[in-house]
């Protein structure tokens, strides 16, 4: 569960996030679409608690990161949008480094690269792999040990077709096992067809929030692209 | 801890300017040994060793400042420290588990470097004496280690790579090239009463001056220094001396960790 209570965030001369609050239950997808500086990554980099939340703050799961950090960061798994990873690193090391911290055994490694279409490329270095790859790569870091709140920037950054398709059943997937998910994209598709919750954002705003009551995810998809364009003009 | 040290090991191994490093050591050692093959020998402080000392006190810190550096920055810049924000682990873990990888890394390659440029020697009728190589072996990886340590608190400091170059070449220059100048220059501003304390005050605060005249004395060629080192030399060459060595790494890890923690502790941003 995620509760974000008046959060914001200002730069030496401009104001990334105004005051924004936000839940999101169990088992609830949320997803953030907007233009460019909008302040999507910002807010989710300030509920994965690397951001500075002003005079807010962020609960997951009742726990402030400013009163106990560890089992906080415990709770989350953080996509980040922008992320060189070590080249030089073997993809299984990788994965098996980061599983290292919340003690993730090896075989739950090797679920992921299976499950993720890595293990054909398993032993081979981050160097070699497509964006995409690194992407899926990127994701299977966050989603490795199961975490109750699953925070994405711009996951389908990359992707090919075929995997966004998959990129989506393993969104549902995830949900339907209670994990929280909170994720940016520019693909409406995909926001229709995972989200409960979408929340326009525009200069730090949120200027809407549409709750998804459709039962074809299609009706859902027009009715966000109408927005997004009635946004942009 | 030992993930990230792993992790820092493996990444400094599979870099081929790593490699360089090697052969760049093994270039540097082998000249400067044949240099001596037709002197009787090299056991004590020569011109050679001289020669040797200066050329590591040259390149040895610069290039473990801006390893050290870089290190860091290249993290902050890829957004690797961030992801890494996001996990429960300790900035002390992170910061010694780095350490520890690099310190592994380099001190290896040195070690390696060191052992063929030795051997290159000796099939070429050098004679060496175990006190010397002792001594140079362990003043280079003394080197490291204060430089590894100065260039991981400059990497939290800077933002950039470009600013960890910029301020691990000011630092070195400062720490190496111009401090006899500067320390001559200050100490003839100061009354003449001052002059001892302030030059034992110098040689505490430089690292590498310290190694130096550390290292000069245990080879018993501290008459060098003149009269106002006498002190220092005969507390060097007691019992005490290597024991003082090992407080003054002691603290200075400790000292340099600590200020290195807290600039990063202000990274994370909470």
């Amino acid at each position: 569960m995620i509760d974000i209570k008046n959060v914001s965030k200002v730069f030496k001369h401009k104001t990334a996030l105004y005051p924004f609050s936000l839940t999101a239950e169990d088992g609830e997808c949320i997803v953030l679409c907007g233009g460019n500086g909008a302040g999507k990554s910002t807010l989710l980099q300030m509920i994965a608690g690397i951001s500075a939340t002003g005079d807010g703050t962020v609960l997951i799961n009742h726990v402030d990161i400013k009163q106990n950090r560890k089992q906080y960061v415990s709770f989350i798994g953080y996509m980040p949008d922008e992320f060189f990873a070590q080249e030089t690193l073997i993809v299984t090391e990788f994965l098996t480094f980061y599983g290292s911290f919340r003690k993730v055994s090896q075989s739950r490694v090797m679920e992921v690269i299976h499950i993720l279409g890595l293990a054909a490329k398993k032993d081979e270095m981050i160097k070699h792999l497509s964006k995409g790859m690194r992407q899926r790569l990127l994701f299977g870091q966050a989603w490795l040990a199961n975490p109750s709140v699953l925070i994405l920037d711009e996951p389908t950054n990359g992707l090919d077709p075929y995997w966004i398709d998959v990129f989506i059943d393993l969104l549902k997937k995830i949900k339907q096992s209670g994990t929280t998910i909170i994720f940016s994209t520019h693909m409406m598709d995909v926001a229709a067809e995972v989200a409960d919750q979408v929340i326009f954002m525009e200069n730090g705003r949120m200027t809407e929030a549409i709750r998804n009551d459709h039962v074809n995810p299609k009706q859902f998809m027009v009715e966000l692209l109408g927005r997004y364009r009635q946004k942009e003009e | 801890m030992r993930n990230l040290w792993l992790s820092e090991w493996k990444t400094m191994t599979r870099q081929r300017s790593y490699y360089l490093f090697l052969i760049l050591w093994v270039l540097v050692f082998s000249l400067l040994f044949l240099l001596e093959r037709n002197n009787a020998g090299l056991s004590s402080f020569t011109n050679v060793t001289g020669t040797i000392v200066n050329i590591l006190l040259y390149l040895l810190p610069l290039f473990m400042l801006i390893i050290g550096s870089f290190s860091i920055t290249n993290e902050l810049e890829s957004g690797q420290w961030k992801l890494l924000c996001t996990y429960p682990i300790s900035i002390p873990a992170y910061f010694f588990g780095k350490f520890a990888g690099l310190i592994t890394a380099q001190a290896a390659v040195f070690t390696f470097s060191f052992g063929i440029s030795m051997a290159i020697g000796l099939t070429t009728g050098i004679q060496l004496s175990l006190p010397w190589i002792l001594g140079i072996y362990l003043f280079s990886l003394l080197l490291i280690y204060v430089f590894l340590i100065l260039g991981l608190l400059l990497g939290t400091v800077a933002q950039t790579r470009w600013k960890a170059l910029i301020s691990s070449v000011s630092v070195w220059f400062f720490l190496i090239m111009i401090w006899p100048t500067a320390l001559i220059a200050i100490l003839g501003l100061v009354p003449y009463p001052m002059i001892d304390p302030l030059m034992k005050l110098a040689m505490v605060l430089n690292p590498a001056e310290f190694l130096r005249i550390f290292l000069i004395i245990q080879w018993d060629s501290g008459a060098i220094f003149g009269g106002s080192y006498d002190a220092v030399v005969h507390l060097f060459q007691s019992g005490a001396g290597w024991g003082m060595l090992i407080g003054y790494m002691i603290a200075y890890l400790v000292i340099v960790f600590s200020v290195s923690i807290l600039f990063l502790r202000r990274r994370r941003f909470l």
